[in-house]
């Protein structure tokens, strides 16, 4: 049950058609893993945080750099050489005490992604590498838990969610195997598609509107414009193939 | 005079950058390319925007989207 303080923090979005006090309760309710607390998982712990989630678990095994700062919004100038996770977890408790944060400063692996996510919703896809975003999508089908993806270079940005055994995954999507490496990256391309993910997260959780499932929504910064692609779910996936063959 | 059949193009247009039309089995190439390569993409109909993984008869023009690498 919402406080009185909380009805009047999230009051302006109680009052959103669809969503209201029951929105928000469920919301209260989810617990959210973030995997990256770079560009993407800046923006979408921020806005899920200010939402009023009940509980967000960051893992980053990074320092803050420098060169992050262009995009990282929640790390300062005063954050460098500390813990991206802590750096983090300091400004999002400040943004909102009525939040349980937590951060791990682990680098996610094949040995404990599936004890990571354990207990949560949903994952948010914030990381900056495929061989990790696979391993996210993995887990994500094993366990049931819907994955929001995101991803960005330069100008442009894409986002699709996830619903195990009922869309398209990552890996219908993604053939590719290219490691992490240093991207370019506008600042606010991140922010732009990690508020899209946090309005996915959000949709999901209060169970209105229409999930960007299989659609890829592709954003260009440079000229500005959405384009939405269409997939479907390869029935031969090797990550997901097993769980509609299962259907039939 | 019987009409000479003209030749199946491909428009492809790379998401962010240039067009150019190729013949069908140029178009072929290109998206055999794209899911071989690791650094490869996506390709779409350009028409119906549906992510393809072969040229079908009803192609007229693709999209190309390169890989998507970062997050952070």
């Amino acid at each position: 049950m919402l406080t009185r303080s909380e009805l009047a923090r999230y009051d302006r979005q109680i009052m959103v058609r669809g969503f209201g006090v029951e929105g928000q309760e469920k919301l209260k309710q989810a617990r959210i893993f973030i995997a990256g607390a770079g560009g993407l998982g800046s923006a979408a712990a921020t806005y899920l945080t200010a939402a009023g989630v009940g509980m967000i678990r960051v893992v980053d095994h990074d320092m803050v750099e420098l060169s992050n700062l262009n995009r990282q919004v929640l790390h300062w100038d005063e954050d460098i050489g500390k813990k991206k996770v802590d750096s983090a977890t300091e400004k999002l408790k400040r943004l909102n005490q009525e939040v349980e944060v937590e951060a791990i400063a682990e680098m996610v692996t094949e040995a404990n992604i599936s004890q990571l996510v354990a207990g949560f919703d949903l994952i948010v896809d914030a990381v900056d590498n495929l061989p990790t975003r696979y391993l996210l999508n993995k887990v994500a089908l094993e366990k049931n838990i819907p994955l929001f993806h995101g991803a960005v270079y330069g100008f442009e940005g894409r986002a699709m969610t996830i619903i195990p055994g009922e869309t398209a995954c990552l890996r219908c999507v993604y053939r590719g195997v290219v490691p992490g490496e240093k991207f370019p990256v506008i600042g606010v391309t991140p922010a732009v598609i990690g508020c899209i993910q946090a309005t996915e997260v959000i949709k999901y959780i209060a169970g209105i509107g229409q999930l960007l499932t299989n659609r890829l929504l592709v954003y260009d910064g440079l000229n500005m414009k959405f384009t939405e692609f269409r997939l479907k779910k390869d029935q031969n996936c090797e990550h997901c193939g097993h769980l509609a063959r299962g259907k039939k | 005079m019987a009409e000479i059949p003209m030749e199946r193009t491909i428009k492809v247009h790379f998401f962010t950058g240039k067009s150019k039309e190729v013949s069908v089995e140029e178009a072929k190439k290109i998206l055999e390319e794209i899911y071989n390569d690791p650094l490869g993409g996506l390709v779409a109909d350009g028409k119906t925007n549906e992510v393809i993984w072969q040229i079908g008869p009803d192609v007229e023009e693709i999209i190309v989207l390169e890989m998507m690498l970062g997050g952070g």
